[in-house]
């Protein structure tokens, strides 16, 4: 299970490595910039400075780069003035282009002016945390698009597109301790999908057309075969399997029961488990944008529109009633949001408020532990993966 | 009571939100998409495409992120040595061209053409690029449009490995693409595209407005009409480069102060701030200054009086010329006699006249690169003065003083840079292109018609 400590520290470990790599590349390109302004300058030139940014950096960076480059100066023996005094005026114009930071210096005299330019790549950027509705944990964030992961022990089992890996809970935040990597017999689909479910050190993880079990004791081995039924729900409660379309990105709406029989539901994205007056009923977020009602018996129940893809039913210490987590973005082209709902009388009624994502949630599943889901959402501006611990807290 | 109200309020808004959020959403898959284009493409061969087309059908070793960056593409990973003069790409595995024939490092090594002075070699798996000045911006310049790799057949019928496969091609007129069920990004979502050319920007407009095309371009004053009727319009970074130009060997283009007089007596903010409608922007640099970052430093403002100052100095009658557009360019008619009446101000005369021989012409070149050395050396010899360029300039302060140089020899006068407009329709999502207009439409998805 994810320990509470790293919960805290994860994020903010994550936040320092990634405003050092801003200030380490500042101050790099104020000690470049600062270097070719000093060798413009003849010895005990005054000059002053004036700053423009033309660039996305925020106000505070602009300052912080103003006075690393005074720093610099003075460390080089320039002599700065201010304005009002004369001298030579130094234009520094932060600025940028696609790729790149570029800090241009424009050293102006009376009779002319000479440029230089100091350019690094631009720092990744760093992506704003998103205001916490529903209680909202960040556990991991990788380059790979992360599918599904499931705690397993004091471990953390991590399905993404090229592996199943085994992450450790160390000091220094979650650490990739052991991986192996995905068959890949086809090319995968495109917005691709994977299931991890854990029972002890065994694993079984669900892919478009493939399914694959290894174990994580003793090294993590992998072994895989061409089958594509995907479980539903888990333990006492579970509906059953589904057959996951191989080289798509939904349930073609076959289901296997526990006891064997089979059922045809519209194709559909994901379902929920529901509990509603101590019925069990099972929502189904439909291909053809409709959610699909069915009782316990799959019987048609009703439905309504206007609930995204990925749908988790999960069960609360809240007033004993199920919720039901729901995306509600446009496109992957935008931020997201999940909400959670209750069904009462069939329809849907919204709990508590949204919570927001820098960009699409591209998975949505349900956890083994009581009132818990995982989601995981692309940063728009990074591009990055990020996977979140979500939980009902209960408002009082 | 004020907080039961609040409460009250809330609870209004959430219950209200499922009928106002929007319809569900992970990707669907099939149908085709309708895309309609003013250019009139000839050949089935991305050398005479448009730049942000050619990525749906052909694949570079590497391509760009929204940032920039490079990422790997048919090329899984590259190394250099010290001196960055000796490049190896290694190759993604298992890919085949669209004829079903392998992607191999011999195919790869006899279609990139990098240069009298690059030697390039495949065997296996891994392509070898040997330069000789270094490149440490190979990996960039490779993910350029005339770098994609494909496989020319015996009857010129080129073929590549990108997301969709040409199924029919009718020269000027219309195509299909299909969907690669094998592609090794996965198989897109759309079945397919139907490209229909030389379309007439108001043609396409009304298509767009009745439904009958999902991607148009929009002509800038058809833009604005789109976003009045409410139609989701998409605007690119400033793409293209719109420029006057003096012609060689014609007596008014060889005067160093005519030109200069002409460059001082423009008003780009007029041409911007009315004939663009504020679209774009006002250039005194050749390329944008999202692609550099430096453009700032070229100045783009008017100045009259010393246009004045300068034509006084001319011999009586004083100086004129003549300016010549393309006929069937409205915006650049317009602009041509902006400058006309700009010039005139200032004691020039210039006289306008539709295509056909003059002393300078109005431009527009796309910018095929976000590549700033690419596009420089582009424009560079879309102007003839790539004496003035330095193609293996590495630097940004060395392609400054490039342009700089190039800039200040007036032979070019930068006018503005306008971007692309796209009208998008309802149905169309995930619908993000690079913002210098890479058409990426492997992500794009069609919601279902509603009956």
């Amino acid at each position: 299970m994810v320990g509470s400590r790293l919960r805290i520290f994860f994020p903010a470990i994550l936040v320092l490595v990634v405003v050092t790599a801003y200030a380490q590349n500042y101050d790099q390109l104020a000690h470049g910039l600062a270097q070719k302004i000093a060798a413009g300058l003849k010895p005990r030139e005054a000059a002053s400075l004036a700053f423009h940014n033309m660039s996305t950096m925020n106000p505070s960076d602009v300052s912080a780069a103003h006075a690393a480059l005074e720093r610099e100066l003075h460390a080089l023996g320039a002599t700065l003035a201010a304005p009002s005094q004369g001298g030579i005026e130094v234009a520094v114009t932060l600025s940028e282009s696609l790729e790149d930071s570029v800090w241009v210096a424009e050293i102006r005299r009376a009779d002319g002016s000479e440029t230089v330019m100091e350019v690094r790549p631009k720092p990744p950027a760093m992506a704003a945390a998103p205001p916490l509705m529903i209680e909202k944990k960040l556990l991991l964030e990788t380059d790979e698009k992360i599918l599904d992961l499931a705690p397993m022990g004091r471990e953390l089992l991590v399905l993404d597109s090229e592996a199943v890996s085994v992450y450790e809970n160390a000091a220094s935040g979650w650490q990739r301790k052991l991986a192996v990597r995905l068959p890949t017999p086809r090319p995968m689909p495109r917005d691709l999908r994977g299931r991890l479910m854990v029972q002890g050190d065994a694993y079984q993880a669900y892919l478009p057309g493939l399914t694959c079990h290894g174990n994580a004791a003793g090294g993590l081995g992998i072994s895989c075969r061409d089958e594509s039924l995907w479980p539903v729900g888990a333990g006492p409660g579970m509906l059953g399997f589904a057959q996951f379309a191989p080289s798509r990105n939904f349930f073609d709406g076959r289901i296997v029961a526990p006891n064997g029989s089979q059922k045809s539901l519209p194709a559909f994205f994901s379902a929920a488990s529901v509990e509603t007056r101590g019925d069990k009923m099972w929502a189904f977020a439909g291909t053809d944008t409709r959610t699909h009602l069915y009782n316990g018996t799959l019987e048609n129940a009703g439905g309504w529109t206007g609930w995204g893809s990925d749908i988790a039913g999960i069960e609360s210490e809240c007033a004993e009633r199920s919720q039901v987590l729901v995306t509600a973005s446009s496109d992957g082209a935008a931020a997201d949001s999940i909400a959670a709902y209750e069904i009462v009388s069939g329809s849907p009624q919204p709990v508590g408020e949204a919570i927001s994502f820098p960009g699409p949630v591209t998975a949505l599943w349900p956890a083994t532990e009581r009132g818990v889901a995982f989601a995981v959402s692309r940063d728009l501006k990074s591009g990055r993966y990020a996977a979140f611990r979500l939980a009902i807290t209960c408002a009082h | 009571m004020q907080r039961s109200a609040w409460q009250l309020l809330a609870l209004i808004s959430l219950i209200g939100l499922p009928a106002t959020s929007p319809a569900a959403t992970r990707a669907r898959y099939g149908g085709t998409l309708v895309l309609e284009i003013h250019e009139a493409i000839t050949f089935a061969d991305p050398g005479e495409w448009p730049p942000s087309l050619v990525p749906l059908v052909y694949d570079g070793l590497v391509r760009l992120d929204a940032q920039g960056r490079t990422l790997p593409a048919l090329a899984l990973a590259w190394q250099h040595d010290p001196e960055n003069k000796r490049w190896e790409f290694r190759l993604r595995p298992g890919v085949k061209f669209h004829d079903g024939s392998p992607v191999n490092a011999a195919a790869v090594a006899a279609c990139l053409k990098l240069g009298a002075h690059v030697a390039v070699s495949g065997e296996g798996g891994t392509v070898v690029i040997q330069k000789e000045v270094p490149a440490p911006d190979l990996p960039a310049t490779l993910a350029d449009a005339r770098f994609v790799i494909l496989r020319r057949g015996a009857d010129g019928v080129t073929s590549g490995t990108g997301p969709y496969r040409i199924a029919e091609w009718q020269a000027g007129r219309h195509a299909v693409l299909a969907a690669n069920d094998d592609y090794w990004g996965g198989r897109p979502y759309l079945d397919g595209i139907e490209l229909r050319m030389f379309r007439a920007f108001r043609d396409q407009s009304v298509d767009l407005e009745l439904g009958k095309a999902d991607v148009v371009e929009l002509s800038i004053e058809d833009a604005r009409r789109a976003t009045q009727r409410g139609l989701h319009t998409w605007t690119s970074a400033p793409s293209e480069l719109v420029a006057l130009a003096f012609e060689r060997g014609r007596a008014p283009g060889e005067s160093l102060p005519f030109r200069q007089t002409v460059a001082l007596s423009v008003d780009r903010d007029a041409i911007h701030n009315v004939l663009l409608q504020r679209q774009g922007e006002s250039a005194g640099a050749l390329l944008p200054q999202w692609i550099t970052g430096y453009a700032f430093l070229f100045p783009a403002a008017r100045d009259l009086e010393r246009a004045r100052q300068m034509a006084a100095g001319f011999p009586k009658p004083g100086p004129r010329a003549t300016l010549s557009y393309d006929s069937s360019d409205t915006l650049s008619r317009s602009i041509a006699e902006r400058i006309a009446v700009d010039a005139r101000e200032a004691g020039v005369l210039i006289q306008v006249v539709p295509a056909g021989q003059a002393d300078m012409r109005i431009g527009r070149i796309p910018l095929r690169s976000p590549d700033p050395a690419l596009a420089l050396f582009d424009l560079a010899a879309v102007f003839h003065i790539g004496e003035l360029m330095e193609p293996t300039a590495v630097t940004a302060e060395a392609r400054y003083q490039a342009e700089k140089k190039a800039i200040n020899d007036y032979r070019v006068i930068p006018l503005c840079h306008l971007p692309e407009i796209l009208g998008i329709g309802s149905r169309v999502r995930n619908w993000e292109p690079q913002r210098w207009g890479d058409w990426r439409l492997d992500n794009v998805w069609l919601e279902p018609r509603t009956p």
